[in-house]
């Protein structure tokens, strides 16, 4: 791995970072479904996905997860966030690695924000000892609106990125063809 | 295809497809057959509180006023619950309203404590309007009463 990949991959955790704490200053954005938020930093994660690699991917939301518990201050909320994001990013990649150019990134973004809320309810109600699929409904509505909003986040920010920024698994391919090229 | 050809795709692509029709229609079918099964019930009779300890059932046809371990208030007015004086640092369950449809629930999580409404009883009913019938009246008098 190099230091330019590491490089990226710290940058775009800051990035996760950032959004995470910026999104959680805001006031619930709607009145009947309080906690509903749109994820954004979910986006940087999907862009990691797809600019850097899949274990980069992995690395920057589980970072993310870990220090927004520790900025929040909310370190309970890691039991809800990591299982449901983790599993959500391993749809996410599996729809991108075979799906992808049937399906648009909106409905990889949406598949993943779907499967985070049936984990999340899931593990809270392991937690609460009660059963919470009531709240799912709701909480899925408002998440496909989510959903499709970051898909389409990722989809002109990665369309505007310089193919510079971009180091895909194909970068070894591509170095050595510039040393041969030389 | 290759993840180059992938992030090449998506920079002359569009950003949604035909097919994602397919991946929609599954999921709005999904949430369709869940919002069935769980606003179906009709209204509710009975009002469990689930605590980490335990569970408890009410009638929701009695007025009552039910203090959970401390942490939030539960008042069953009119046939509707809401929870009030929660210490939670978020406030959601208390921001969840007045509910009284069956399967419809208010969820404190940082205090473990969860409220469901449902059309049977599985517990024990505890009948509120014998152990405690003073119960509305004082919450009217004190804003607040203990069982």
């Amino acid at each position: 791995m190099s230091a330019k990949r590491i490089a990226k991959d710290a940058l775009l955790t800051a990035v996760a970072l950032i959004l995470f704490t910026v999104e959680n200053l805001f006031p619930p954005l709607l009145a009947f479904a309080p906690g509903a938020k749109i994820g954004l930093s979910n986006a940087a994660v999907l862009i990691t996905l797809i600019i850097i690699g899949v274990p980069d991917a992995f690395a920057v939301l589980t970072l993310k997860c870990v220090l927004g518990a520790l900025v929040t201050g909310n370190m309970f909320s890691l039991a809800y966030s990591l299982p449901s994001s983790l599993t959500s990013l391993c749809v996410q990649t599996a729809l991108y690695k075979t799906l992808f150019p049937k399906i648009s990134l909106m409905a990889v973004s949406l598949s993943g924000a779907t499967v985070f809320n049936i984990v999340q309810l899931f593990v809270a109600s392991l937690i609460a000892h009660a059963n919470m699929l009531p709240l799912l409904p709701l909480m899925l509505i408002a998440s496909a609106a989510a959903g499709l909003l970051i898909g389409a986040a990722v989809f002109f920010t990665v369309r505007l990125l310089p193919s510079a920024v971009i180091e895909t698994a194909n970068e070894k391919e591509k170095q050595k063809e510039e040393v041969t090229s030389q | 295809m290759t993840d180059a050809q992938r992030v090449q795709h998506i920079k002359n692509g569009k950003p949604f497809n035909r097919a994602d029709i397919i991946v929609y229609t599954v999921l709005a079918v999904v949430v369709a057959l869940v919002m069935i099964l769980v606003f179906g019930g009709g209204s509710g009779e009975y009002v469990t509180v689930t605590t980490g300890s335990g569970s408890k059932t009410y009638p929701l046809s009695k007025n009552a006023v039910i203090n959970v371990e401390s942490h939030l208030t539960v008042i069953i007015e009119d046939g509707k619950v809401c929870v009030r004086d929660a210490d939670c640092p978020d406030k959601i369950c208390e921001r969840s309203g007045k509910i009284s449809r069956s399967g419809s629930m208010i969820a404190c999580l940082p205090n473990g404590i969860v409220i469901t409404v449902t059309k049977e009883s599985k517990d024990d009913l505890i009948d509120v309007g014998m152990k405690c019938p003073l119960s509305s009246a004082r919450y009217l008098i004190s804003g607040r009463a203990d069982i």
